[in-house]
């Protein structure tokens, strides 16, 4: 089986021709994008399988909106504003399936070993594990960058709520880093 | 600066930029399949414009047919001569309603059926020498009656006289009937006055149409009353005169 060498296309030449519905540029775009986009989006909900759900429609929404890029701002922002939204979609869905039990949530990931103290898997468990409205928060102010105003427009709720939610993730986060240094310690 | 770099959101978002996560087969495969759907412009783009042909060319012969029966289109003189047979059967069948037209506007094929108007009918029986150059169209199919043309002339439907035209009617040269000049006097009364105010009989002289109405005016009330109607005399000149008698229309004398 031959592997066909292809240069890497240029981000405009990828836009373009998936505004022509090539599904050749889509696949590429999707394959270039999709990684990255998939750990956004499992920041913000509770299992992988939620954030493939949200994935896969967040993909959809770009190739249909594709025309909607001007190309005001790089690809990837675009592109993850789009994850951010269908994210937030989601657990408003959820929110309205069943009742919202804010508890700690108990991460799938191991943050046992030393080494991976500070890596991104242990990083991204400890966020895991805030309540929902900490988490969206902090994710949506501390990773992504968005203002309070934009959170609360976001969000349905105010800033100070924004705040407020803000700085409870902090101490929560800050208290279990130290949690985790202070084990290091002792061992 | 917008907002202050808080050592725990910066330990995050260091930590956690880069990271990926591969996703599932499954999530290109949806998304394939919703996209191809939405997606078939090249294809679709010539199917959808020769469709839009297609619906509207089939769409105006099917108007173009239903609007005129094929029948109509071959031979419709023929049909005068089943009416001139049908008379000295003398039908009872009035087929459809009666919408005749003469109009010399319908030259073209497209008017639907029309039906034989009784009375029509029991003329022509009458009448069996004489063979009135009507226009009428029977059709097959005279079960029904529309009509989407305008009329000119609406009132020609309810007429219960059939419409002659003139052109049918040949008119001879030499039969114009011969002018005269009539000259007559009408009687001033006292009864009745004339239409100008403020005027006199003695100021103004009054016109001949005032002078005719105003006796007939008279005569007319005369009439109602009961009493002898003043006629016209007609002082006897040598000039030869026309004598237009309307006694006998009114028997009171």
């Amino acid at each position: 089986m031959g592997i066909l060498l292809r240069l890497p296309t240029s981000e405009q030449k990828l836009v373009k021709q998936c505004r022509k519905g090539d599904s050749r540029a889509q696949r590429d775009l999707y394959e270039r994008f999709a990684p990255q986009m998939l750990t956004v989006c499992r920041r913000y909900v509770r299992t992988i399988e939620d954030a493939e759900e949200v994935l896969s429609n967040a993909f959809i929404k770009v190739f249909n909106k594709i025309d909607q890029y001007t190309g005001d701002g790089p690809l990837g922002g675009w592109i993850r504003r789009i994850m951010v939204n269908e994210s937030l979609n989601f657990i408003r869905y959820q929110k309205n399936l069943f009742v919202e039990v804010e508890e700690e949530n108990h991460s799938q990931f191991a943050h046992e070993n030393l080494s991976d103290q500070l890596n991104a898997d242990h990083l991204m468990a400890l966020i895991d594990e805030l309540p929902l409205g900490y988490k969206t928060v902090f994710n949506l102010y501390a990773i992504e960058g968005y203002g309070h105003k934009e959170i609360g427009e976001m969000l349905g709720i105010s800033e100070n709520t924004s705040k407020s939610q803000l700085s409870k993730a902090r101490k929560n986060l800050q208290k279990k880093l130290e949690q985790g240094k202070l084990l290091y310690k002792e061992l | 600066m917008k907002k202050e770099n808080n050592p725990i959101d910066e330990v995050f978002k260091r930590g956690i930029e880069g990271k990926e996560l591969k996703p599932s087969v499954a999530v290109w495969e949806k998304i394939e399949e919703a996209t191809a759907s939405s997606d078939s412009r090249k294809g679709g783009f010539y199917f959808m414009r020769a469709a839009v042909v297609t619906v509207l060319v089939g769409l105006s012969s099917w108007m173009y047919l239903s609007n005129n029966d094929i029948v109509d289109i071959i031979e419709p003189e023929t049909n005068i001569t089943n009416i001139i047979e049908a008379n000295d059967k003398n039908e009872d069948e009035p087929k459809g309603t009666a919408a005749k037209k003469n109009d010399p506007k319908e030259k073209k094929e497209e008017n639907k059926d029309k039906g034989n108007d009784k009375k029509t009918e029991k003329k022509n029986s009458k009448r069996k020498n004489i063979t009135p150059l009507i226009k009428t169209r029977v059709s097959p199919s005279s079960l029904y009656v529309v009509n989407d043309l305008e009329i000119a002339d609406e009132s020609s439907l309810y007429d219960e006289e059939p419409l002659i035209m003139a052109e049918d009617l040949k008119v001879n040269e030499k039969s114009k009937p011969k002018k005269f000049k009539l000259k007559y006097r009408v009687p001033v009364t006292q009864k009745s006055f004339y239409a100008d105010k403020g005027e006199t009989q003695k100021e103004n002289k009054p016109k001949l149409a005032e002078k005719v109405f105003a006796y007939a005016n008279d005569q007319f009330t005369n009439l109602l009353n009961g009493e002898p109607l003043e006629l016209p005399e007609v002082p006897e000149t040598g000039k030869p005169q026309l004598e237009i008698n309307i006694g006998k229309l009114f028997k009171n004398n």
